[in-house]
């Protein structure tokens, strides 16, 4: 089989995307976790046998090209060990994983004997037996505080599961039960993944197969350079602030555009912090790359040629690069997430630049992850932690020719969704007051950004009377979905404890300012929530895309009537003015001119 | 007559050509300048947008707007004294 048989390839092609989609399957249906099914906090892809990126899967973007690292861990730890039917267990964020919560497992697959390839995917595990409960770790100071951490271990050896193994693991966490399951819904996804891959190379034959390979790395290079090289040179920034215990760390980046050749350098962001906000060099680039699949990419096969025109700088020691023992278990939903941000709206300002290319523009999805855990006793005496997992619903950035959607995920996790309110009551002692989307919170534009949501629970049926949660927020000073074009970014997240509440866990207030208790922001800690309190959670809205005066005024008054913008909103960033329930044109006209000239520095806003 | 970005326009024409603003043509400077220091700088805390918006006080809004006609040209989160981001573009090519 050559490239001269176009119709096979594109089979083999095809089949090694639906070997990937099978695998997710079977990792959904073998989970119990909200996390991995409501939420798709997953990634399943398949790499070269020297590990490099063969074919990308949905799920996480970030771990695309950490788990080809992953691999190549593996192969250099078990250099002549490798064996057949072996699945490896690999977490630790200075080899190549993203936080130790996020456990990767990394499976050659052999064809008569011989190694042809590997799969590997990840799920966040409930816990890692790290400080706090959940694995993200807001009291730890060094990564021996954020838990069981393996460079590469074996945890299948020739098909058997190696017992002492995987036991001693679960010794380490707070929830066994819960994280065997994850690893066996792993092992489960890497076998479907082994069987699929060798049921197509025995169809076709390996030589045809390896082809097929090569072929389409080697394209992808081809067609992204061509890509490059069809957009305009220049320069752009992007600047995040990341706040925490109100001292905000600075992600820093500069994109440089030359030829068919794009340079990211993380000059001039913060140093590495003693909170485990920082992320790994691979971690980074990660977070770089998860974007460029799908802004630059979405028609090219994601693989290992996308990444050899792109180059990363990152000097040792800053917040992007940390140096060990510095903690990372917060890494994902902090400098990762930060670093995704920075780099998709350096993309989009590349992108803005050109003519053709401009409709692939955004502003920032979903800015900042809620990073929030919860844990305890529940309603069938279970000690229990989880994520409600809103945290997946998301905010869409406002676009070129289109509004942000509301709720409307994030670009690095395609298929991520939040679970319904009654799935989470079922198996936490909570009662949700309400959960709805948040007026106001998507940022302004000419399209505006989606909003994000807010809700609020109180205890239900809970035996201790008591239920914890971690919370390590950014996003809180400083928002993080910006926007693009003169947008404005999305309202910020916010989280509150209601203490003391006269009706108690009778409460039935439909608004955060209907909670007549102690209202008490919280940010980044351990806490309980009580049985006379309510806990209140707000999560960003996506970026607005263009000068919000340009915006269509039927369009605001649409918002205005959906609730999805406040009438003073509509006047004082859009400019329009209503009258009952529809647009003042002449009203807006003179509105909106005033504010222009007031802009332009001829005058003062009406 | 080309765009930059939804609000930036370029004309070839002398230093490499100029950028402009994309709605109302004003030439703002040649394209191997820094645009923005030809441009009005608006700053206004962030929390000023909408009740939504509980950010800290030091989270600004800076606007970079068309001194001609008020456009919006681009936004960007900052604290006072952090300097406006790069943008610049190659246009040899």
């Amino acid at each position: 089989m050559t490239q001269d048989d176009p119709i096979t390839f594109e089979i083999i092609r095809h089949r090694l995307f639906r070997t990937i989609e099978e695998a997710v399957i079977t990792l959904k249906q073998v989970s119990g976790s909200a996390t991995t099914n409501e939420g798709h906090d997953l990634m399943v892809s398949l790499y070269t046998r020297d590990g490099d990126l063969l074919m990308g899967g949905v799920g996480f973007l970030h771990h695309l090209t950490s788990a080809a690292e992953a691999c190549k861990a593996i192969i250099r730890r078990f250099a002549g060990e490798v064996a057949p039917g072996d699945i490896y267990l690999l977490n630790d964020p200075y080899t190549a994983a993203l936080h130790t919560s996020d456990v990767y497992l990394v499976s050659p697959i052999h064809d008569r004997g011989e190694l042809v390839a590997w799969s590997a995917c990840f799920v966040h595990v409930n816990d890692i037996g790290a400080i706090n409960p959940g694995g993200f770790s807001p009291q730890a100071r060094d990564i021996f505080s954020e838990g069981f951490s393996s460079p590469g271990i074996r945890i299948v050896s020739r098909g058997r599961v190696c017992r002492d193994v995987i036991d001693t693991l679960l010794n380490m966490v707070r929830s066994p039960e819960m994280v065997a399951l994850d690893i066996r819904s792993m092992i489960a996804c890497n076998n479907v993944a082994r069987e699929r891959l060798l049921v197509l190379i025995d169809r076709y034959g390996r030589d045809a197969f390896e082809t097929v390979s090569t072929v389409l790395i080697r394209k992808s290079q081809q067609l992204l350079e061509e890509r490059l090289n069809a957009l305009p040179d220049g320069c752009w920034q992007a600047r995040q602030y990341m706040d925490v215990e109100g001292e905000p760390l600075i992600i820093m980046l500069t994109l440089r555009k030359i030829d068919t050749r794009l340079v990211f350098d993380f000059e001039g962001s913060s140093p590495q912090s003693k909170y485990g906000v920082n992320c790994t060099r691979w971690a980074a680039w990660g977070g770089l790359m998860a974007p460029v699949f799908p802004l630059l990419c979405h028609d090219i096969t994601w693989n290992e040629g996308l990444l050899r025109p792109i180059e990363m700088k990152a000097d040792p020691g800053l917040v992007v690069n940390c140096l060990r023992p510095a903690p990372v278990s917060i890494a994902t939903t902090a400098a990762v997430q930060a670093v995704n941000n920075a780099s998709l709206l350096c993309l989009s300002k590349m992108l803005a630049a050109s003519d053709r290319f401009r409709p692939e523009s955004t502003a920032v999805w979903h800015g900042s992850h809620l990073c929030l855990y919860q844990f305890g006793k529940n309603q069938h005496g279970h000690d229990i932690i989880g994520s409600t997992t809103e945290t997946f619903g998301g905010a869409g950035g406002g676009r070129y020719l289109r509004d942000g959607i509301d709720i409307g995920g994030e670009i690095p996790n395609p298929i991520s969704r939040m679970a319904n309110v009654e799935t989470n009551e079922a198996v936490m002692p909570i009662r949700y007051l309400f959960r709805r989307r948040l007026r106001d919170s998507g940022g302004a534009g000419r399209f505006r950004g989606g909003t994000g949501g807010e809700y609020a629970w109180v205890l239900h049926d809970a035996p201790e009377g008591r239920f914890g949660f971690v919370v390590s927020g950014k996003g809180i000073d400083f928002p993080m979905a910006h926007g693009l074009s003169g947008g404005y970014p999305g309202a910020p997240g916010r989280y509150v404890v209601i203490r003391d509440m006269d009706s108690g866990g009778n409460n039935a207030s439909k608004d955060l300012h209907d909670m007549n208790g102690r209202h008490e922001p919280v940010s980044w800690g351990v806490y309980e929530v009580g049985p006379r309190d309510a806990f209140y959670v707000r999560w960003n809205g996506g970026g607005g895309y263009g000068d919000p005066l340009e915006r269509e005024p039927e369009a605001v008054a649409r918002d205005v009537r959906e609730g999805t913008v406040s009438r003073d909103v509509a006047r004082n960033l859009y400019g329009v003015m209503m009258s009952g329930d529809v647009v003042d044109l002449p009203g807006t006209t003179a509105s909106r001119a005033a504010m222009q000239r007031a802009r332009a520095g001829r005058g003062e806003a009406a | 007559m080309t765009q930059l970005s939804t609000s930036l326009s370029y004309a070839p024409g002398k230093d490499g050509g100029r950028i402009g603003c994309r709605r109302c043509g004003h030439e703002l400077c040649a394209v191997t300048e820094r645009w923005k220091d030809h441009a009005r700088i608006l700053e206004r805390p962030l929390r000023e947008l909408a009740a939504v918006y509980t950010t800290g006080p030091d989270a600004l809004l800076r606007e970079f707007a068309c001194p001609a006609c008020g456009l919006v040209l681009d936004s960007e989160v900052a604290r006072r004294d952090d300097p406006p981001l790069v943008e610049y573009f190659q246009m040899s090519r």
